[in-house]
């Protein structure tokens, strides 16, 4: 054997091996998945009219689908009210009212302290939780349906009572008092607080939070009042599936839900628009001890009801929607390995628009390339399009996808509980119906036109939270500066006392490597609002 | 719920649920970051993340042309492993290769092909003892995931390899180094295990991280991705005759190999003397405390499983011990099963600027208040209702019924998604009180305190 020839034996055993053997090719195994074709998937979505009731009594609407697979109930009593009706300046009522109401006792015929309630719901293995959304508020019952008498009456006590139990209310007010000083124990918990401070600026309620001084205005009474104006059947929605019979469970809701204790206001969706954002630009937040820069790419966003809905929808698959196989994650991830999770979100607000966000995270070294890669990959976008190949993949994941929201009958009446509560069941009750449709109808000139209308790079507004010193130092193998990145210089925000939320003080600068002034020497110091 | 064999020693099971208009489809391989070769700690998760990276045919415009490009990658690896200090022509010629690679390759077309067939949750996930690759398909969609899945385990090319060392290093730095208690509860799980193979990360050392090489990947995935060491798990609306046959057509067609990997034979996990860290975090004071138990199916799984339920929840015994007794804000305990060991573990935490010695107090006293009390009746058929109610929940969709059944098939046995209701039903509180005496004593304990001024160890 000469040396040639045994050159190419030794290549051809580190070859990587990508066949076990010659004969695994099996019988009428195609080569390619896209050989395989399938029937369109079957969607089926439910219809708000087979399982709507009003319950005569109370007036309440239901959604309800009996299921008798497992021994289960499971409900939700939707809501119309949420914390942006929590008067201004006594941020936290919605969560100390979360508290109370889910364990702080019940009162009634049977009435029980908070140690009791506990005791008895535990002890039949069920649970009632409460939260309290921006917009919007569920309280939720899971419990074998064999304790569904029991359940119900707990509920009811959940949902009405009025006791106020000091210890349970100091113990609410700790609570969040606890969760209030871990503020900025997390970059992560630092970047979504601040970026929807810089999304909707800092008078909007969604980003008015609980402060020390706001908390100590709270008092039980007033939760309790807040309770009374609100939650009442008035602005119930109820969805519940399990194994129960359907007449008896509609008997035992409406008398639920009749001669309730109190009378309030009636819910009318009016949560308040955002008025301010934060002018365009890239933002810093200095946390020290972390080894990535979190980052997030906010743009102005979109309503529900918009033209431009669906296919913003597609094109947010396109960016960063469908994980690893979109566009900007491919470019980030799978091409330079500089983040491992990319995702995008377009949502379509329901009350005013919400934003557009491209999130990520990259060592402190490579973040600034990181950006510089996914704005290219958006300006790319905006101006050159959608490839056809990148529309059917997104349409047909939509598409095909639009049955797994319906997966259950449980998750079903909650899709529509909370159509009827948002207020588009009675404008759009065929909204589900023709979902397919509308998504089918997206061409590649409809989602050309949303990425020119909607990544206007020139608004963007960008967060990156992470070790200051570190993040301006980029790795010199992406010699990528953020000044240099077309969006003005670098302005840092004040990280913010976790109990005050008033800025702390920025630190001043600490010194700079004389190989790299330039960053250092952009940057602003200031608040963004 | 059924169990079919195919002829390489692959097994299947069923779960024909027409109910819910999908399918859930995973498949086990019985390989978790304990099986890891010295030095070479993140591997089995490495090679999670490669089996996203296609075929031959999946993810290439031309396999023929790339190939040898792949091994010239290899080459310049190897090369630059041996390096102190970076050599920036190795650097150079080794970005030119993956550039000439770059344009032959589809990109991420495995994932794409999932995707553009509605799939949902697709997903991999590796740990201890177990790698795991799950998706959820509209049902109709069989005969994909059986392409798939069985083309990913018989032709999987491991393109990319060195660009995903990066991102799994990424995934390192958002899920443990970026985070309030990553790295803490690292050095937590170091101190507990010792040198046992379960102490060191799943994802690795950072520093044996970066050194993995692709053939090291290739030997693994050989080793341990054999017929015998896959299960597959098949949960959704399916018809029997037609899943068999499709499952025999894909999957019986991959050679058996060598079998399955022998079990390990691990070093015992006692502890003789009570081992104590104190760590900085980003957290008020906080107490993390773990006791070694047993293994998956060990008798004594059980009373210490209803053991961690009565302590843990707002209605246990910790909650009302350290949050209403006063001391902490909170307290949680759980015990977590391996397949070769097993461990109790208790968090709680003191308020901001609050002392953690009273809440360590109250913790100690009410393990020492199981070993010498027996535990009333309600209480224990409180837990026993529980874990009813656990049992019942974990059956309300096809994906929920696949990832428990893949996680007690990784453990050692899917049946036990059906049998622990029963045994946990037969505790007493005898055996209760047993094993708090048994598992819990003084000595046997690590203990970490975590604050944001505690520095280092003592």
């Amino acid at each position: 054997m000469n040396g040639r020839a045994l050159a190419l034996l030794l290549l051809l055993s580190l070859a990587p091996a990508p066949s076990r053997s010659a004969s695994d090719k099996g019988a009428g195994v195609p080569s390619h998945p896209r050989q395989l074709t399938f029937l369109p998937g079957l969607y089926v979505p439910p219809h708000a009219k087979e399982h709507r009731v009003v319950l005569p009594r109370s007036g309440v609407p239901a959604y309800l689908a009996p299921d008798h697979e497992l021994p289960l109930l499971r409900m939700q009593v939707h809501v119309r009210a949420g914390s942006y009706l929590q008067p201004h300046g006594r941020e936290g009522t919605a969560e100390i009212l979360e508290y109370l109401m889910a364990h702080g006792g019940i009162d009634g015929k049977r009435p029980l302290g908070p140690d009791a309630l506990e005791d008895e719901l535990s002890f039949l293995a069920g649970s009632i939780r409460v939260r309290v959304d921006r917009t919007s508020s569920q309280i939720s019952l899971e419990l074998l349906s064999k304790d569904l008498d029991q359940g119900l009456e707990l509920l009811r006590g959940v949902l009405s009572s009025q006791t106020l139990d000091r210890s349970a209310f100091q113990r609410g007010r700790n609570s969040l008092a606890e969760r209030m000083r871990k503020r900025n124990d997390s970059s992560e918990e630092i970047e979504a607080r601040e970026r929807e401070r810089l999304a909707f600026g800092s008078d909007h309620f969604s980003t008015r939070l609980p402060t020390s001084a706001s908390l100590s205005r709270v008092v039980g009474v007033e939760v309790r009042a807040f309770q009374r104006l609100w939650f009442h059947p008035q602005n119930f929605v109820v969805a519940a599936a399990g194994d129960f019979d359907q007449a008896q469970l509609m008997n035992q809701l409406d008398a639920l839900f009749s001669d309730w204790p109190y009378k309030g206001q009636i819910g009318k969706n009016d949560a308040p628009a955002p008025i301010e954002r934060a002018q365009p630009g890239i933002y810093l937040i200095d946390k020290p001890d972390v080894t990535q820069g979190r980052v997030s790419i906010i743009l102005p966003g979109i309503q529900r009801d918009d033209p431009d809905y669906f296919a913003v929808q597609v094109l947010n698959q396109i960016i960063g929607g469908a994980g690893k196989a979109s566009r900007v994650s491919t470019r980030l991830r799978s091409d330079e390995g500089v983040a491992y999770q990319v995702v995008s979100r377009f949502p379509g607000g329901i009350f005013y628009p919400d934003f557009f966000l491209l999130q990520f995270q990259s060592r402190l070294r490579s973040c600034s390339y990181a950006v510089s890669l996914a704005l290219q990959e958006l300006a790319r976008l905006e101006k050159g399009g959608v490839s056809e190949r990148e529309l059917q993949v997104a349409k047909g994941h939509l598409i095909e996808g639009l049955q797994q929201r319906f997966r259950s009958p449980y998750q079903s009446m909650g899709v529509l509980a909370q159509e009827e509560i948002t207020g588009r069941y009675p404008r759009d009750p065929d909204y589900y119906q023709n979902l397919q449709k509308r998504l089918e109808q997206v061409s590649k000139k409809d989602v050309d036109r949303a990425a020119r209308r909607w990544l206007d790079l020139r608004q963007a507004v960008i967060l990156v939270v992470g070790d200051k010193e570190e993040l301006l130092k980029p790795d010199p193998r992406h010699p990528v500066q953020f000044a240099a990145l077309g969006h003005g210089a670098v302005k840092e925000l004040p990280l913010r006392d976790p109990l005050s939320l008033q800025p702390l003080p920025v630190k001043p600068p600490r010194p700079v490597h004389r190989s790299k002034p330039a960053a250092e020497a952009s940057m602003e110091g200031g608040d963004a609002e | 719920m059924e169990e079919h064999k195919l002829h390489n020693g692959m097994r299947a099971i069923l779960v024909l649920r027409p109910s819910e208009p999908s399918l859930a489809a995973g498949w086990v391989a019985h390989v978790g970051s304990v099986n890891e070769p010295a030095g070479q700690t993140g591997l089995t998760h490495l090679l999670e993340h490669m089996l996203s990276k296609g075929t031959a045919v999946i993810g290439t415009r031309d396999f023929r042309r790339e190939q040898p490009l792949l091994i010239e990658q290899d080459r310049l690896q190897a090369q630059m492993a041996k390096l102190d200090t970076p050599d920036a022509k190795l650097e150079q010629l080794f970005r030119r290769s993956v550039k000439a690679q770059q344009a032959l390759l589809v990109k991420n077309e495995f994932h794409e092909v999932y995707l553009g067939n509605g799939a949902v949750e697709l997903n991999a996930h590796t740990d201890h003892d177990t790698t795991s690759y799950v998706v959820t398909l509209p049902p109709g969609r069989l005969e994909l995931w059986c392409l798939m899945e069985s083309e990913r385990i018989l032709h999987t090319v491991f393109r990319e390899f060195y660009t995903e060392r990066e991102v799994v290093l990424e995934e390192r730095h958002k899920r443990i180094e970026s985070t309030p208690l990553g790295k803490a509860q690292e050095a937590f799980r170091s101190l507990l295990w010792g040198n046992h193979p379960y102490g060191h990360p799943v994802s690795g050392w950072p520093a044996e991280v970066q050194k993995l090489q692709r053939a090291q990947a290739e030997d693994y995935f050989r080793r341990y991705y054999t017929p015998a060491n896959i299960t597959l798990v098949l949960v959704g609306d399916l018809q029997r005759e037609r899943a068999l046959a499709l499952l025999g057509r894909y999957f019986a067609r991959i050679p058996a190999g060598a079998g399955a990997p022998p079990p390990l034979n691990l070093p015992p996990t006692q502890v003789d003397r009570e081992r104590r860290l104190r760590q900085r975090a980003e957290t008020p004071p906080r107490l993390e405390i773990g006791f070694h138990t047993v293994p998956f199916r060990h008798p004594d799984t059980y009373p210490l499983q209803l053991l961690a339920q009565l302590l843990d929840g707002r209605s246990g015994r910790l909650f009302r011990a350290v949050v209403r007794g006063g001391a902490g804000g909170h307290a949680e305990a759980r015990q977590v099963l391996y397949r070769y060991a097993g461990t109790f573990t208790i968090v709680a935490e003191a308020g901001e600027h609050r002392p953690i010695e009273p809440v360590e107090k109250a913790v100690f006293e009410e393990l020492a208040r199981l070993a010498v009390e027996p535990i009333e009746e309600r209480e224990l058929q409180k837990v026993k209702n529980q874990a009813a109610m656990v049992a019942v929940q974990r059956l309300t969709s096809n994906r929920q019924i696949l990832d428990q059944l893949l996680r007690f098939e990784g453990l050692g046995d899917y049946r036990e998604i059906n049998e622990e209701l029963r045994r946990l039903q037969t505790v007493t509180a005898a055996d209760v009180k047993r094993v708090a005496q048994k598992y819990f004593a003084s000595s046997a304990r690590t203990v970490a305190v975590l604050s944001r001024t505690a520095g280092g160890e003592p």
